[in-house]
């Protein structure tokens, strides 16, 4: 027993734990920025919750780490039929906020959802027998589009565009189907444009009513979500939504300037032009980027490279497919989080509701994330003991 | 089975993927560059411009009271909503901000439900000429539309609250040609600070004692800027300058007199000046008919200004100082000082009167057609005897009555602080000459001892003139504000010889209190009074009108008050102003006369 632990130890990868922990300590500290005029105590307490909620994820993050992945994924259909359901509970008990259905029992089962289809195409495609032709992709892209399309109910966005992509870098590392693989991924791509081309032209010419109706539904977005990206190709028509956030987030990270207006001393958070509602959790960034200016942005983006780049170190390192998908997943994952994030905080894309993993308040996305990190940990320390058999 | 054995997981993949995330989050980095450091100036000037306000501490303006410290001018608060269009401010051409200016005050009015009272033409107004203000939306919002304000104050961020301090004139129209009005000022460079703009236009004195102590009133309006949050609360502020409230004036003015005096107008076109001939305080300056300065103030309607201006009695024209009229007799008493100082006449100068007065081909006629008979210098002005001036007039000659018109007053401002007035005209042959063409004929030096003819003056002038009669030769400069400086007081002083001034006091107590006195009416019970009444013809020959004038001070003895008044279309000055005059001098000695009642009766 001894000998195990001394080997757990040694394997565990430091820069791994280290990233995150200097990620989470940031958060608590901004988040602590972020709500201190808020009115309310237990508001103003946020960032004591967050802190907590950390320490809870580190015993998650411990436990999966300390248990071999391979048993894990064995069980990975079930946690994804589990956030199957959680998912699709969400319509018929959860509460919403802000436009969007998201919660159910406290938990963003949209969260949970991406880490389990990361779990369970990793363990479909990563064996050494699984299959790698045209009816694997097929079961692949069916196992996604089912939470793909219980998240988009929702409506939300932010996760499906992380979905997707995750996905596909798997499958791309997987190498399944290259034909296929390609061909969607074009597909994908013109579809994107034509949606995004499709809400400029409505938005700026005068159609006939039935003419903008068919166009409009052409798109396969709600009204909300494309006015989001209306919104985002012309600011100023909506001055107090969305174009409001990010009118006044890019104020906050513009102003913060080389240095930052010190800690606690950002106007555009202290005076709260950033909408308090989501300057602790998806707009978290800005209030960084105001108070500790381009250097401590900088700091962050460092640290996510850190992160993501020891994610992705694991992934070459192991020996096996599973354990290289997951990590190729998660680090995909975590990836997409912070780019949507960060680039919707300084007006390089819409406004979605996507938190900056670590940093952002957030329960079910911390715990989700610590949880993430604690399988590539796994990996880590697991992936070269035994030949993997599955 | 090897064939069987699938190929590991290539690496190279994986790295293809790491240099993806790589040049993701070095895009991220770039950006925040830009951002961050290159355009931190834009971001910076971006923050301060929406949660820095400017706001605007008006300076109240000073109160004017009159001599017993009763308000005649005050202040009180309005409460205007205002919009800063720069926070409504639009990318590309101005038309889009005017738009968003548009569309945010049509939102307003539903939520605050007000009419709209700001026009589109007013926003591009605003916004091409004074932009860094705010624009004012609504004037005289009750607490109703300030609380549904404060309710929905996030949805409008760019909306603000902010009082204005404005003019009230309480008395109404009591004395509104002398204080005047005032009017919303024009934006001048001077008023620039900085950056920073803290004025908004003032009020500015339009006319009358507004306008001649603007400077005083107004004061120096301050300036702060303040921090405000989201919301639109103040966070903190800097302290810019604090506003120098306007300094109070009183006025000479005595509202009890000028109420007497306004009432005798009540009815009539006219004016009339109570001056202390001791002095040159003016204690009542009034003009009918008047108006009412608070629908001027600080802007009237354009149907108040037509009416205002359409007006054929023109209410607006201060006819005690911008009035022009002949004197008619009341400009005798000044023929007799120049007989007497000038031309070595005496008051035993007597002449016959036959009821007319002929000089070539022309023919003046005494009043009524009566006959006077022989009459001296003190009866002359008694009866006011047009016959016995014509003669003195043709025997002495114009230069005498020109110059001591001219030591009078006649023909010159008074310079009374008072802006508009007018100069009045005394003739002179060589204006005669420049003006008409023509020489000066002893027809001409006739006229003007009666009165009539080119010589024309001011209520006020009259008072002044009257005022010198009075007081001994003291041509007084009058004033509405106490001088600090003793001499200001005198225009000039006259040596007329103490005998003359005698006859000539003595001929206006006649008027008075003589059995033949055209001016009885405006005795006053335990007041001796001395008076020259006066009716000048004008109009076309068809439809002849006069004008009645009185001129009078009292007491006699130790004279105190001088007065002058005239009233258009009048049927003589005796029996038209007579009366009204007379109310004036009651209000004046009133307490006086009760006290020596009483004082008699123990």
């Amino acid at each position: 027993m001894t000998d195990a632990r001394s080997h757990v130890l040694r394997r565990l990868n430091l820069p791994l734990l280290l990233g995150m922990a200097a990620l989470i300590a940031i958060g608590v500290a901004f988040i602590y920025s972020a709500c201190s005029i808020r009115e309310a105590a237990k508001l103003r307490g946020l960032y004591r919750q967050h802190a907590e909620l950390a320490l809870a994820g580190l015993g998650v993050y411990l436990a999966v780490a300390w248990i071999n992945y391979r048993a894990l994924l064995r069980w990975s259909w079930l946690f994804y039929l589990i956030s199957l359901m959680l998912l699709s509970a969400v319509p018929l008990v959860g509460t919403s906020e802000m436009g969007a259905q998201r919660w159910v029992f406290g938990l963003q089962p949209s969260e949970i959802a991406k880490l389990s289809a990361v779990l369970l195409v990793a363990w479909f495609l990563g064996r050494r027998e699984a299959p790698r032709g045209l009816g694997a992709y097929a079961i692949t892209l069916a196992l996604v589009v089912l939470p793909v399309g219980l998240v988009l109910l929702q409506p939300d966005l932010g996760t499906a565009l992380v979905f997707v992509p995750t996905i596909f870098a798997m499958l791309f590392v997987a190498g399944v189907a290259p034909r296929a693989f390609w061909l969607t991924l074009g597909c994908g791509v013109l579809a994107a444009v034509w949606v995004i081309s499709v809400v400029v032209v409505v938005e700026t010419t005068a159609f006939a009513p039935r003419t903008e109706t068919l166009l409009r539904q052409s798109t396969g977005l709600t009204r909300y979500q494309q006015d989001r990206i209306a919104h985002f190709v012309y600011p100023e028509r909506d001055r107090r939504g969305g174009g409001w956030n990010k009118r006044q987030s890019e104020i906050a990270v513009g102003s913060g300037g080389m240095w930052g207006k010190g800690f606690r001393k950002g106007d555009q958070n202290m005076l709260g032009y950033l909408p308090q509602c989501v300057s602790s959790n998806d707009f978290i960034f800005s209030v960084l980027a105001e108070e500790a200016g381009f250097v401590g942005a900088l700091v962050v983006l460092t640290l996510f490279a850190l992160v993501i780049g020891a994610v992705l170190t694991v992934a070459v390192t192991c020996p096996d497919g599973v354990g290289k998908l997951l990590c190729v997943g998660v680090g995909t994952m975590m990836f997409c989080h912070v780019f949507v994030n960060i680039a919707m905080t300084i007006g390089l894309l819409p406004i979605t509701g996507l938190p900056l993993p670590f940093v952002s308040y957030g329960r079910t996305c911390l715990l989700t994330m610590m949880a993430a990190l604690g399988f590539v940990q796994s990996v880590a320390i697991h992936g070269r003991q035994a030949a993997p058999r599955f | 089975m090897e064939l069987h054995e699938p190929k590991p997981l290539a690496n190279w993949r994986i790295a293809v993927l790491g240099l993806l995330v790589l040049s993701g989050l070095a895009l991220l980095a770039l950006r925040l560059y830009r951002i961050q450091v290159v355009r931190t100036a834009f971001y910076e000037g971006r923050q301060v411009r929406q949660s820095v306000r400017r706001v605007l501490l008006p300076s109240p303006r000073g109160r004017i009271l009159d001599r017993q410290s009763r308000l005649l001018a005050d202040n009180q608060p309005n409460y205007c909503i205002a919009l800063y269009v720069e926070e409504l401010r639009q990318p590309g051409r101005w038309v889009h901000t005017v738009d968003a200016v548009d569309e945010e005050l049509d939102e307003l009015a539903t939520v605050l439900r007000l009419p709209r009272a700001c026009s589109r033409r007013q926003i591009e107004e605003h916004i091409a000429g004074s932009l860094p203000l705010p624009l004012i939306a609504w004037e005289h919002a009750d607490d109703a539309v300030l609380a549904r304000l404060t309710e929905s104050r996030r949805r409008f961020p760019g909306v603000d609250v902010f009082v204005q301090p404005e003019r009230t004139y309480p008395q109404g129209r009591l004395a509104a040609h002398l204080l005047g009005f005032v009017g919303r000022g024009e934006l001048d460079e001077a008023t620039r600070e900085g950056d920073f703009q803290y004025h908004l236009p003032g009020m500015k004195g339009r006319g009358g004692i507004e306008r001649e102590y603007d400077d005083q009133l107004c004061g120096l309006p301050g300036g702060q800027l303040i921090c405000v949050d989201a919301a639109g609360y103040r966070h903190h502020e800097w302290i810019g300058r604090q506003p120098v409230p306007g300094r109070d004036l009183n006025l000479t003015i005595d509202l009890r007199i000028q109420a007497a005096l306004e009432n005798g107008l009540a009815d009539v076109c006219g004016a009339g000046v109570v001056l202390d001939a001791r002095n040159g305080e003016v204690l009542a300056l009034a003009s009918a008919p008047t108006f009412d300065p608070n629908t001027l103030s600080p802007a009237p309607t354009p149907a108040v200004w037509r009416d205002l201006l359409d007006d054929p009695d023109h209410p607006l024209l201060n006819r005690a100082i911008a009035g022009s009229y002949p004197p008619g007799s009341t400009f005798k008493p000044f023929v007799a000082l120049a007989a007497q100082a000038l031309g070595g006449f005496d008051a035993s100068t007597t002449h016959e009167c036959q009821g007319s007065f002929q000089l070539g081909n022309r023919v003046i006629h005494c009043a009524s057609g009566e006959r006077h008979g022989i009459v001296d210098m003190r009866k002359a002005l008694e009866v006011s005897c047009n016959v016995y001036f014509c003669t003195l007039a043709r025997d002495l000659g114009y230069s005498a009555i020109q110059s001591v018109a001219q030591q009078a007053g006649f023909g010159r401002r008074t310079g009374i602080d008072l802006p508009g007035e007018t100069a009045g005209l005394l003739p002179t042959p060589e204006w005669k000459r420049a003006h008409q063409s023509e020489e000066w004929a002893v027809g001409d030096t006739c006229n003007v001892a009666i009165g009539q003819g080119l010589l024309l003056a001011s209520p006020l002038q009259m008072a002044v003139a009257t005022a010198a009669i009075a007081n001994g030769g003291t041509v007084l400069r009058p004033r509405l504000v106490r001088s600090s400086r003793r001499e200001e007081e005198v225009a000039g002083r006259v040596e007329w010889p103490a005998a003359a001034l005698a006859v000539v006091r003595e001929g206006m107590a006649e008027v008075v209190n003589g059995e033949e006195g055209t001016g009885h009416r405006i005795q006053v019970e335990g007041v001796n009074v001395a008076a020259k009444t006066g009716t000048a013809e004008y109009g076309p020959a068809a439809r002849r009108r006069k004008y009645g004038w009185m001129i009078a001070f009292a007491p006699v003895e130790a004279p105190r008050v001088a007065v002058a008044m005239v009233v258009e279309d009048a049927v003589t000055g005796g029996v038209t102003v007579g009366p009204r005059l007379q109310r004036v001098l009651v209000t004046i000695f009133g307490d006086e006369i009760a006290a020596g009642a009483k004082g008699g009766a123990t």
